[in-house]
């Protein structure tokens, strides 16, 4: 595993999580496989108090990846990246009023409420059906936060829509 | 922004009868005699003025700014460990500034638990520096935790934090009879008093008030019963062992709250452990 080029992909997201987290979660996989691994992209979902990454999806050269991020539990598993049925992506945004509580507490109150404070969050669901020998099984990628293309962009790049025509041998 | 608690129920008790600062001759005398100016027509409209441009400067200030910044990563880190959200909504809040009004009340209700003493040097500091009360929450703001653990884990992190850039700080882990749960969180920082056409450097403490969304929101219900009691000296069965007495129900709910945090991050860790 090339240490530098996979601290370089995570720089945008060091924030939510330190480098050092995530090459200590990487350990163990990379002593697995038989391959290096290249590419890590985070599985972003929102919680009460913001982004958080839950997983993060490893790519080597043949294969896919997630390792579950947990605090104890060293949680992973691999697939075969070409083995793809099905490609679906969801983008949206999301709102949420920062403050909502104390816009309640004030109505309620008979008060003048504060004025909205609003984060957006722009969204993006990629969901990879993977067919063939292990059916059902799929991958989630999830994005909250403000630098979406740039996400989407590395999805697209490392997992193109063409995987799916290599299942047919087209 | 989340509102500080003990704010938010003093505009309602302006009037009332417990709270008459004027009857106090005897502490606002003896101020004077240690800090002239806070006889000067205006002076308090100028603290509140002055502690209002401290909640704005302390807001971006570099330790605020820092603890903006690793929130972030402190909360992918609770969750990672606990499976459960750090804090009970996005962002951290900026500080906002205690009132005159209940400055003046706090410097008294603090001399009348000291047993009224002649000398406030406790409560002013030495003739010559800048007239600032010696109130540790001029300056505040709150953070409301999603479980009980995370109150102790935000708090371990704003240490952590401070330590790293040097800043003075003490954490206090508040467990009152009267049903209050919460840690305060206290650091120093350097402020301009302008008062007259002069300007001061002085330090003033800040406080940050962690707890839980639950602890919160009982103790903003329950304090205006609190505020009636301001200014008296009671003593805890003077309500405890009534339960027609408003502070009964409000105070032991504050401690029923506490075991209903504490029983909620037993049955998260249970169901993440069944995971």
């Amino acid at each position: 595993m090339n240490i530098k080029l996979i601290r370089e992909q995570w720089a945008d997201y060091e924030a939510l999580v330190s480098f050092e987290t995530i090459q200590r979660a990487l350990t163990r996989p990379q002593s697995l496989l038989d391959e290096e691994i290249e590419v890590i992209l985070p599985n972003i979902e929102l919680a009460a108090d913001g982004p958080v990454v839950r997983s993060l999806i490893l790519l080597s050269r043949s294969y896919i990846g997630e390792v579950r991020l947990t605090g104890e539990l060293e949680d992973f598993d691999f697939g075969l990246r070409t083995l793809l049925g099905n490609y679906r992506v969801s983008i949206g945004q999301h709102e949420v009023v920062r403050n909502a509580a104390e816009i309640e507490q004030a109505k309620s109150r008979g008060e003048e409420p504060p004025s909205q404070e609003k984060t957006v969050y722009q969204t993006a669901t990629v969901t990879l059906l993977h067919t063939m020998f292990v059916m059902g099984m799929t991958t989630k990628m999830s994005y909250f936060g403000d630098k979406r293309d740039e996400w989407l962009k590395r999805i697209k790049t490392n997992i193109p829509v063409d995987t799916l025509k290599r299942n047919t041998g087209n | 922004m989340a509102r500080v608690a003990e704010e938010q129920s003093s505009a309602k008790q302006a009037d009332s009868p417990a709270i008459r600062l004027s009857s106090q001759k005897e502490f606002w005398e003896a101020s004077k005699k240690i800090q002239p100016d806070v006889a000067i027509p205006g002076y308090w409209d100028a603290l509140e003025e002055n502690c209002r441009q401290w909640a704005t400067d302390l807001s971006v200030a570099p330790f605020w700014k820092a603890v903006k910044e690793r929130q972030l990563t402190w909360s992918n880190e609770f969750q990672r460990n606990t499976s459960g959200a750090l804090l009970a909504r996005p962002g951290i809040g900026d500080f906002s500034a205690k009132r005159s009004k209940r400055v003046k009340e706090k410097l008294v209700i603090n001399w009348v638990r000291a047993k009224r003493p002649a000398e406030v040097t406790d409560f002013w500091p030495l003739t010559g520096r800048p007239p600032i009360p010696l109130i540790n929450d001029l300056v505040r703001t709150r953070i409301e935790c999603q479980f009980l653990d995370g109150v102790e884990f935000f708090g371990a992190k704003l240490e952590d934090l401070a330590r790293e850039m040097n800043v003075k700080c003490k954490r206090e882990r508040k467990g009152r009879v009267v049903g209050y749960f919460a840690q305060h969180f206290y650091f120093t920082d350097e402020v301009i008093f302008r008062f007259g056409g002069g300007k001061q450097l002085a330090s003033i403490e800040c406080e940050l008030q962690i707890a839980t969304s639950l602890a919160t929101r009982i103790w903003e219900e329950s304090h205006r019963v609190y505020e009636e009691w301001r200014l008296e000296t009671e003593e805890p069965e003077d309500w405890q062992w009534n339960p027609e007495d408003p502070r009964f129900t409000a105070r032991q709910l504050g401690h029923m709250i506490h075991l209903a945090d504490g029983l909620l991050v037993q049955l998260r860790n249970s169901a993440q452990k069944g995971t």
